[in-house]
């Protein structure tokens, strides 16, 4: 029976894979097919996004674990298949672990110490905990950049004050000066757009549009409200300096309230380990006191 | 006829296989493999940086700060070992001397620091009244404000009344300054020098002014709260010191804590103590700004011009 089920699956497996491979396909549909590539005519996003357009609650779901979008937001040179690769590794690795101690243990002539189940387990905490990582790097990576972006703003309203440096040149040449190259690897170079024309309509377009489509696809707030800054100043004729000193101060307003909120919730949330302090403490005293109970119990 | 393999190491060696084969093809898709260099590289820099921090604080080198941490791990685990005899206690000793100096003095690198940044506060307001009252250009109000500076900022602006460059100065101010406010403060006024000085006029009425008084009050009230309870936790650890030193006296106690079951207690005792400290640091952050690489920022406004 499971004989039967294995190869019932192996061959469904083959059936999915020839469909896949384009096997079952007209000619005529495969040369279109492959001429809209060359054109850039077709829509080259992957299922998921293309399916996420049709339904918000899945894009959401599709946005929370796409594995690419979190690697190139993390800024990691690797694709999602080298990475799954990679976390299917590491998982292989703890769970033959976990099978191989139990082997050693049985030919020692011992009971296996850890049920099968656990070395499952540890597979699985391995691979969750190698996508909590991937997870945390992208969402360090975007506080770096709404950072990078939020204290470049004084700087950008007085070097663009004559208009001449325009403000993407501006950008770049701060993100060159920061300490934290973050900044600078995004923008430098093509490395955004990879994750920028997975988004509906791009093309070529303007910096504020650039800008605009930067912060949606990293997930960055700063690099629209700069975006929406760029247009005012470029396209109503605002002046540069009222726009860029007024999101200036905007944005620091936002995170001198958090700090103040986060130093008022510190008076609260220190208490907790100060209360905790009584338990090394209690240790100190009542180890030994347990320890000669023990023994006089044990006898 | 050979043996059959045990299942489970069949099993073993299956997902052996397959992960080893995995990690091949992960390896071949081009996975970025981090050389332990570049890690530890990674770890120690973040270190060396709050090393300087507090060397500076005591007005000592890098060196010897690290130099003076070693010798009091030294010092307090030859006391402990001396005093006690139990093994756990002397490298628990060694490890409170090595930890616990920097953290008693991270009060006073936090508090010379928010005094820097309080008078630069008052220096931001100053050029900007140099530059929109007496009508001096950028580098002349640079150069008369560090004439009569505030004794927090004296040694930080001591360049500034020599006769280098200006640009070279405030480089090197940024550089004895070591904190954030201060390099975007800095970094404001190299680009203002090479760009427009009456722009910055307005930035410092409207953001940097606003942004350095807040910012050094709600850091006031979080060194105020940390401090206090870094108080209470030495007093704590007074307390469990002399509550042990008693215990000690008890012979009983004294061979409970000599046996390996006792070292272990001590162990964990320790770990908790120096855990709930390492909390207690970590509930108050502080604000996060962009480091900026003060000379490269001077590079580049000035090619710009050139």
């Amino acid at each position: 029976m499971l004989l039967a089920i294995i190869a019932a699956a192996v061959g469904g497996a083959w059936v999915l894979a020839l469909w896949y491979l384009g096997m079952y396909t007209h000619p005529a549909v495969l040369h279109w097919q492959r001429l809209a590539r060359m054109r850039g005519l077709a829509d080259r996003r992957p299922l998921g996004d293309r399916l996420g357009d049709r339904l918000p609650l899945a894009r959401r779901a599709q946005e929370e674990t796409d594995v690419g979008r979190l690697l190139a937001i993390a800024g990691r040179a690797e694709s999602a298949t080298a990475w799954l690769l990679r976390t299917a590794f590491q998982a292989g690795l703890a769970l033959a672990a976990t099978l191989l101690l139990d082997e050693v243990t049985v030919l020692a002539g011992q009971t296996p110490p850890l049920p099968p189940w656990v070395g499952l387990a540890a597979a699985a905490a391995v691979a969750v905990l190698a996508y909590a990582r991937l997870r945390g790097e992208a969402g360090r990576r975007q506080r770096t950049l709404q950072l990078a972006v939020a204290d470049s703003l004084p700087h950008l309203a007085v070097m663009t004050f004559h208009h001449r440096v325009p403000v993407s040149e501006a950008l770049l040449i701060f993100a060159r000066c920061q300490r934290d190259p973050t900044l600078h690897r995004l923008l430098a170079g093509d490395a955004w757009r990879s994750l920028v024309e997975r988004q509906p309509g791009a093309g070529a377009a303007s910096t504020a549009v650039e800008y605009e489509r930067i912060g949606q696809a990293y997930g960055v707030p700063m690099f629209a409200s700069l975006a929406s800054a760029v247009r005012r100043v470029t396209e109503r004729g605002l002046a540069s300096q009222d726009v860029y000193t007024g999101l200036a101060r905007t944005s620091y307003g936002e995170r001198l309230a958090s700090a103040r909120v986060a130093a008022a919730q510190t008076k609260t949330l220190i208490v907790v380990p100060m209360g905790l302090m009584i338990v090394p403490v209690l240790v100190l005293i009542g180890a030994p006191l347990v320890a000669s109970l023990a023994g006089i119990f044990a006898r | 006829m050979p043996e059959p393999a045990p299942p489970l190491l069949f099993a073993a060696e299956v997902v052996l296989a397959l992960a080893l084969s995995a990690g091949a093809a992960a390896l071949f898709l081009g996975v970025p493999v981090d050389g332990p260099r570049e890690r530890s590289r990674a770890l120690v820099r973040p270190f060396l940086e709050r090393q300087r921090d507090l060397a500076q604080s005591l007005g000592v080198g890098l060196r010897s700060w690290l130099l003076l941490r070693a010798l009091c791990a030294a010092a307090a685990a030859m006391a402990a070992g001396a005093l006690t005899g139990v093994p756990t206690l002397t490298l628990g000793a060694a490890a409170l001397g090595l930890f616990g100096l920097p953290w008693l003095l991270a009060g006073r690198a936090a508090r010379r620091r928010l005094g820097m940044e309080r008078a630069l506060a008052g220096l931001v307001v100053e050029i900007r009244d140099l530059m929109q009252q007496s009508n001096l250009a950028l580098d002349r109000a640079l150069r008369e404000a560090a004439r009569s500076p505030m004794p927090e900022l004296r040694h930080v602006l001591a360049p500034l009344t020599g006769d280098e460059p200006v640009a070279d100065c405030l480089v090197e101010v940024a550089r004895r300054a070591r904190s954030p406010l201060a390099d975007l403060v800095i970094s404001a006024l190299l680009i203002a020098r090479t760009h427009d000085p009456a722009a910055l006029v307005r930035v410092v009425d409207e953001v940097l002014r606003p942004l350095l008084e807040v910012t050094v009050e709600v850091q006031e009230e979080n060194h105020a709260t940390v401090a206090q309870q870094r108080a209470a936790a030495l007093a704590i650890g007074v307390i469990m010191a002399l509550l042990f030193a008693a215990v000690m006296r008890v012979p009983s106690m004294q061979a409970f804590y000599a046996s390996p079951p006792g070292q272990l207690v001590l162990l964990g005792v320790l770990a908790m103590y120096l855990a709930l400290v390492w909390a207690i640091g970590q509930v108050a952050r502080p604000l996060r700004w962009v480091a900026w690489d003060i000379e490269a920022l001077r590079r580049e406004t000035e090619a710009l011009i050139a």
